[in-house]
C-alpha cells in the first residue's frame, strides 16, 4: 500500500506545521534565555504544602510529601534529582538530573514541581 | 429515524475504539521513552476526528467528552479527567475552527496536527493552573514538537480510515 503524504498536504498544513514549530521553538529559546539571568542558583519546590527554596550548592536530601506520594529530592554538587518515587508512573525520577536554571521537574500524581531559578526571578516567577 | 439509529449506533463505535485505544496507551510505558509527563500519541484522537468528519459535530462532541470521562473513571484519576478534558476541550475547538474557518484549505493531516499541538496547550494551561505555577511552561516546546509527529501520524491513520467507504459522511 503506497501513500503519498506529500501529495495529501495542503499550503494550510504546512502553515500549522510551521506555526507549531516556531511556537515550540520561542518557548523554549524564552526559558533559555530566561534561563541565564539568575548567577546563584535557588532550588524551587512547590508542592501541596506550599513553596520553599533553597540554594542549589547546597547538599541535602528532602523528603517531600504531597498529595499522598512520597518523593526523596537530592540535591548534590549543583545537580537535583528525585529517587524513590512512589507516584505510578515515575515520571519524575526518569526526568534525570537537572542543574540548569528554568529546568524542572514535574510530578503530576504528586501535584509537585522542582525547578532551579536564578537568584533574580524568585519573585517574577511566583506570578 | 433509520439514520439517526445508525449514527447513535456508529458514535459508540467509535467512543469504544477511542476508550480501547486510550487503555492500550495508558497501560504502555511511554513516559521511558520521552520522560516528559503527560507526551502520548494520542491515537484515541483518531476515532474524535473520524466521527467528526463523518458523523458531524455534535456527536464528535459527545464522543469526544464521554471518551475523557470514561477512561479518567476507568483507568484515570479526577486530576487526569480535568487535564484531558482541557486538552480535549481544546482540541475541540481546533477541530471546529478548520471545519468553519479553513474548510478545504487545509487536509486532515494539518488539522490533526493543529489539535494534537491545541491538546497540549490546553493541558498545560489546566496543569499551570492545578500547580500554580508557570514553569511547567517549559515542557510545552517538547510537547509541541513531539505533537507535529503524534498529529501527522494521527492525521495519515484518520485519513486511511476515512478513505474507506465504510464510514462515508453520513
Amino acid at each position: 500500500m503506497s501513500y503519498k503524504l506529500i501529495k495529501k498536504l495542503k499550503k494550510g498544513d504546512i502553515v500549522i506545521y510551521l506555526l507549531v514549530f516556531s511556537v515550540s521553538v520561542i518557548i523554549f529559546l524564552q526559558s533559555f534565555l530566561f534561563g541565564k539571568s539568575g548567577t546563584a542558583y535557588r532550588v524551587e519546590i512547590i508542592s501541596e504544602s506550599g513553596k520553599h527554596t533553597y540554594s542549589l550548592s547546597e547538599n541535602r536530601k528532602e523528603e517531600l510529601k504531597s498529595n499522598g506520594y512520597r518523593l526523596d529530592i537530592i540535591t548534590e554538587n549543583g545537580k537535583v534529582w528525585v529517587e524513590n518515587a512512589q507516584c505510578p508512573d515515575k515520571c519524575c525520577q526518569n526526568r534525570g538530573k537537572i542543574s540548569d536554571s528554568g529546568d524542572s521537574i514535574v510530578c503530576l500524581p504528586a501535584k509537585c514541581v522542582i525547578s532551579i531559578i536564578g537568584e533574580g526571578d524568585v519573585d517574577a516567577n511566583a506570578g | 429515524m433509520q439514520t439517526q439509529v445508525k449514527k447513535f449506533c456508529l458514535s459508540a463505535m467509535l467512543l469504544c475504539c477511542a476508550l480501547i485505544i486510550s487503555y492500550i496507551e495508558s497501560v504502555l510505558p511511554f513516559s521511558l521513552l520521552i520522560p516528559v509527563p503527560g507526551i502520548k500519541p494520542g491515537f484515541a484522537n483518531i476515532a474524535i476526528m473520524v466521527c467528526f468528519f463523518s458523523l458531524g459535530r455534535l456527536s464528535a462532541l459527545a464522543v469526544s467528552f464521554c471518551r475523557v470521562f470514561f477512561s479518567a473513571l476507568i483507568f484515570g484519576s479526577i486530576t487526569s479527567f480535568w487535564f484531558s478534558l482541557c486538552g480535549a476541550a481544546c482540541a475541540y475547538l481546533g477541530l471546529l475552527f478548520c471545519d468553519t474557518v479553513l474548510k478545504n484549505r487545509v487536509s486532515i493531516i494539518g488539522v490533526s496536527v493543529l489539535c494534537a499541538a491545541l491538546h497540549c496547550v490546553g493541558q498545560t494551561v489546566a496543569v499551570c493552573l492545578v500547580l500554580g505555577t508557570a514553569s511547567v511552561i517549559a515542557y510545552l516546546a517538547l510537547m509541541l514538537l513531539c505533537s507535529l509527529a503524534t498529529g501527522t501520524i494521527c492525521g495519515i491513520a484518520a485519513d486511511l480510515v476515512l478513505s474507506h467507504t465504510a464510514v462515508k459522511k453520513q
